[in-house]
């Protein structure tokens, strides 16, 4: 299980990963994490995120209209969010290659 | 209040009525807290017009607030409240001024008022309003209790209710009640005496200047 400690600081990260793919809107981002299996994460817990990431300017918003209730406010990537996204990507990369290091050393490997 | 934040309050209400009585609950106390932070009222309503989209949504899913918004709506509101610029210490001075002042002209309009009736039906007095030691005692207590009392509930907005708490509470608040309506009645000594009409227009003035500082906080 992902813990909600283990993903604060990577959620922002994978959120623009998400909005990366197509333009999309609050509850289908969680629905698409949790179906890439990051657990059940409310849209109340992603929407503080979408507010940052609109006022850093990592992402733009629009509002449509949906088939059958309110409008929905659809977010895009903007070009400087996909620089953050590409630096979130190698980040994590490192971070990923870290971690597996430690984790053979664990085993008894040898650290390069 | 500027233009835009009175349409979206109006809009807000409106589209609240949408929402069943379970959630516009919750959905109360997440504004109540929200009053109570450093966000702009503009901003305070422009989440609340996101949230209300999301629980209407859920509505139609089935799904109620809790799975919408997540179970600690404290932390979601610290969240949203921390991804807004903070006020500076200025602003909050601004801000504080702007509410005294409110309470200001909303006591002398009260006080104008009634001194006009008493002196009218029943002291057949000239028109004056004379400032007491009793009426400024008052007019700070009202300030310092409205300022804290309104912090006190906001911040209290996710708190369980009790009934030894409420009972509490309603005692508090009418001991003040007392407290503030009678001073002006034992602390009678009279430190300055204008013409009711000059009264009238001070007050009018402060709740000109309100006005302006909540356009600026807007």
């Amino acid at each position: 299980m992902i813990t909600s400690q283990m993903l604060k600081g990577m959620l922002e990260g994978c959120i623009l990963q998400v909005i990366s793919m197509e333009e999309t809107y609050g509850y289908e981002i969680s629905r698409k994490l949790n179906l890439y299996g990051f657990g059940e994460i409310s849209e109340g817990t992603i929407y503080p995120l979408l507010l940052r990431l609109q006022k850093n300017g990592l992402i733009s918003s629009v509002m449509k209209a949906s088939e059958n209730g309110p409008n929905r406010k659809y977010f895009n990537l903007t070009a400087k969010g996909e620089i953050e996204l590409n630096s979130f990507k190698d980040n994590c990369k490192e971070l990923f290659y870290a971690i597996n290091q430690l984790f053979e050393n664990d085993k008894g490997g040898q650290i390069l | 209040m500027n233009k835009k934040t009175k349409y979206l309050i109006k809009e807000n209400k409106t589209r609240e009525k949408e929402i069943n009585k379970e959630n516009e609950d919750i959905l109360t106390n997440i504004i109540l807290y929200l009053r109570g932070s450093d966000l702009s009222r503009y901003n305070q309503e422009m989440v609340r017009a996101d949230l209300i989209d999301m629980i209407i949504e859920g509505q139609k899913r089935g799904d109620d607030i809790q799975k919408v918004i997540g179970e600690n709506y404290k932390e979601i509101c610290d969240e949203i409240i921390n991804s807004f610029p903070q006020k500076t210490y200025s602003e909050k001075i601004f801000q504080l001024i702007s509410e005294i002042v409110l309470i200001m002209w909303v006591i002398g309009i009260i006080s104008v008022v009634s001194d006009f009736i008493i002196i009218s039906l029943i002291t057949r007095e000239p028109y004056e309003f004379n400032l007491t030691v009793g009426k400024i005692i008052s007019g700070i207590l009202t300030i310092l209790f409205a300022e804290v009392y309104i912090h006190f509930l906001c911040k209290q907005a996710f708190a369980p209710k009790k009934i030894s708490k409420s009972i509490l509470e309603f005692l508090f608040i009418w001991i003040m009640v007392f407290i503030i309506s009678f001073l002006p009645f034992i602390f009678k000594n009279v430190i300055l005496t204008i013409p009711l009409y000059i009264a009238a227009i001070i007050v009018f003035i402060l709740f000109a200047i309100e006005r302006i500082m909540d356009k600026f906080l807007s």
